[in-house]
């Protein structure tokens, strides 16, 4: 397989608080290659928007990257000056986030926006800026784009602001995208034709993405691999096929079982008993063996990740690998 | 959502609400003839009260309504020198105005840009901009004006200069308190993202969020600059007497106030009230029109 863009090693964040000592992320490592979209599964909680914040070097105090390092092609991001790691940003790597009503500025027009991240890494004449945003509006699927442009967050749907956060994210037509659950706050119907129109482009430009969701069906549709995420760590990882039909940890069992379109009718929903741990209060050893069905002796300490298959890992004592 | 409630820029809907109440809007008006008069004062005075030739010292201490040598009316009378009160109260207005206005504005830049800076960076940075405006804040403000024009001698330039002194920490403590909010909102996370510079995050992206406090406040300020700077003058300390103000001319008639030549100082007092005053209440309203809190 070709080189990776993004090469995260024993990635350790770390929130100092005076209710202890908090590992959000807990010896991430993930690899993401050339065109290629990992989708980074878990529940809320489970560090899977850290891991994008700490690649986006965009962890904020108490929190701090205490321990490995994030190489995106070959450069170490934790050790970049913050004029480096500007330059990076929004040009090489870019970010989509959550909330589209949130993330664009609500007292700027579209248009300053997007020429906003233009003038920031390029010296780029008005004229062109303008054509340029107009190109990427329009390449996202956006109805009458000169309109659009002048107008302001607020007029726009939620639909169409997202659209707008992933055009801007595009628009220097970076070789890795975070997106942060981008379709998370929009109906369903809109999500599909975001997902369409960002796989599309996506695809023409041979962009990687990291796409973080909750959503394992909305992740199953677009990923090429899957990274599953429990307690800060990353329980399994591997081609999305194989995790979705054969997952061999029992974090992953127990979320594929639980989605509703899996259940047999009138049968009452399968659920992973009790709640993910707080972060201060982790089990020794696997952060999952307390609500893990198959937990025995050696699951209260320190799990190494197995290789299972060419490009499959977990991290779990007893992988078994399950068919559904 | 509720997407199709407020479709409309959010300034124009403060200025629809705005418009809701009828005081704030004569208000408006007042204060929009105040400016409009001192603007044009040149061509809206009877007479040009520095040109020592139109002034006919026979007419000195006319009361209002008396009938000038040369032929027109003195509506509200003449001072001392025989100026005629109205236009030296126009041209008064009109040094009063600019030293207000131009005060506000230079102590908003500085207090906007330190305040920013302050809230943006943290650290000893904040705690060394923040201990020097409390350090400015526990003074009275015409006691510093005061300190400051007695080393500093008078003039229109220290005037000014001693009125930003004691502004810009007011506007300095508000925009960091904005500031501090909306640097932890997820646009400017996105604007990070991006790639932006710092400068411009600052002062292109959170800048423009913090500035509805900044206008109620700096309607305030100009004000209470207006006022400060008429009891600098009141006071003797103040302008010139080359360039008298609203202050100095009810300064220059409270001697004859005993003696019942009432217009000298009355007139040019009723004015600097009104326009206080008026630009108090378009303040209050802004206020009330660009707080979120209050907002239904």
């Amino acid at each position: 397989m070709n080189k990776p863009v993004l090469e995260i090693q024993n990635l350790t964040t770390r929130f100092e608080s005076e209710q202890g000592i908090a590992n959000a992320l807990d010896g991430v490592s993930l690899q993401i290659h050339e065109g290629e979209v990992v989708g980074l599964v878990g529940e809320s909680g489970s560090g899977k928007s850290m891991t994008g914040y700490s690649i986006m070097r965009l962890v904020e105090h108490p929190g701090s990257i205490v321990n490995g390092s994030i190489l995106y092609r070959g450069r170490n991001l934790c050790s970049l000056s913050p004029e480096e790691l500007r330059k990076l940003r929004g040009d090489r790597i870019a970010m989509i986030f959550q909330d589209p009503m949130m993330s664009l500025n609500p007292v700027l027009r579209i248009d300053t926006q997007l020429s906003e991240t233009l003038k920031a890494h390029r010296s780029i004449q008005k004229y062109d800026a303008n054509r340029r945003a107009l190109e990427i509006l329009h390449a996202m699927g956006i109805p009458s784009p000169e309109i659009r442009l002048r107008q302001y967050p607020h007029e726009l749907s939620g639909g169409m602001r997202q659209r707008i956060a992933i055009a801007i994210a595009l628009l220097l037509e970076p070789d890795l995208i975070i997106a942060d659950e981008p379709t998370t706050a929009l109906d369903v119907t809109i999500q599909a034709q975001i997902i369409h129109e960002f796989q599309t482009l996506i695809e023409v430009r041979g962009t990687s993405v990291l796409w973080i969701t909750h959503d394992l069906a909305v992740a199953s549709t677009l990923a090429d691999r899957l990274a599953i995420m429990y307690s800060g760590q990353i329980m399994e990882q591997g081609p999305a096929v194989e995790i979705l039909s054969k997952p061999a940890h029992p974090y992953t069992q127990g979320l594929l079982r639980s989605i509703p379109s899996h259940n047999e009718r009138g049968k009452p929903l399968a659920q992973i008993r009790g709640s993910a741990p707080a972060l201060t209060q982790l089990p020794p050893g696997c952060p999952f063996s307390p609500r893990c069905e198959q937990a025995k002796s050696l699951c209260s300490s320190p799990v190494p990740t197995n290789q299972i298959g060419i490009s499959r890992s977990t991290r779990c004592h007893y992988p078994t690998v399950q068919t559904l | 959502m509720t997407d199709w409630i407020n479709y409309d820029h959010p300034w124009r809907l403060a200025w629809r609400r705005y418009r809701q109440s009828p005081f704030a809007w004569i208000a408006l008006i007042v204060c929009s003839i105040i400016v409009f008069a001192a603007l044009f004062a040149p061509w809206l005075a009877p007479q040009d009260p520095y040109d020592l030739n139109v002034i006919d010292f026979f007419d000195a201490k006319l009361p209002p309504g008396s009938p000038s040598q040369s032929g027109f009316i003195y509506w509200l009378g003449t001072d001392g020198q025989g100026r005629d009160m109205l236009s030296a109260m126009l041209y008064g207005l009109r040094i009063s105005l600019f030293v207000g206005v131009l005060s506000g504005l230079v102590a908003i830049l500085i207090g906007m840009t330190l305040g920013m800076i302050a809230a943006y960076f943290g650290g000893w940075i904040d705690a060394l901009i923040m201990r020097i405006v409390d350090f400015m804040l526990g003074f009275p403000t015409i006691l510093v004006a005061l300190m400051l024009l007695a080393i500093l001698g008078q003039g229109v330039d220290k005037v000014i200069f001693a009125l930003i002194l004691v502004q810009w920490a007011y506007f300095a403590r508000a925009v960091r308190s904005t500031a501090l909010v909306e640097r932890e909102k997820e646009y400017v996370e996105a604007a990070h993202s991006l790639g932006l510079s710092p400068q411009r995050i600052m002062f292109i992206h959170i800048m423009p969020n913090c500035l509805a406090p900044v206008i109620v406040l700096g309607t305030m300020q100009v004000a209470s600059a207006i006022s400060t700077e008429a009891t600098l003058s009141f006071l003797g300390l103040g302008l010139p007497i080359t360039e008298p103000s609203l202050g100095l001319l009810i300064s220059n008639g409270y001697s004859n106030m005993l003696s019942g030549r009432y217009w000298i100082s009355l007139y040019p007092g009723l004015l600097l009230l009104l326009t206080v005053f008026s630009i108090n209440v378009v303040g209050d309203r802004l206020r009330d029109v660009l707080n979120p809190r209050l907002s239904r």
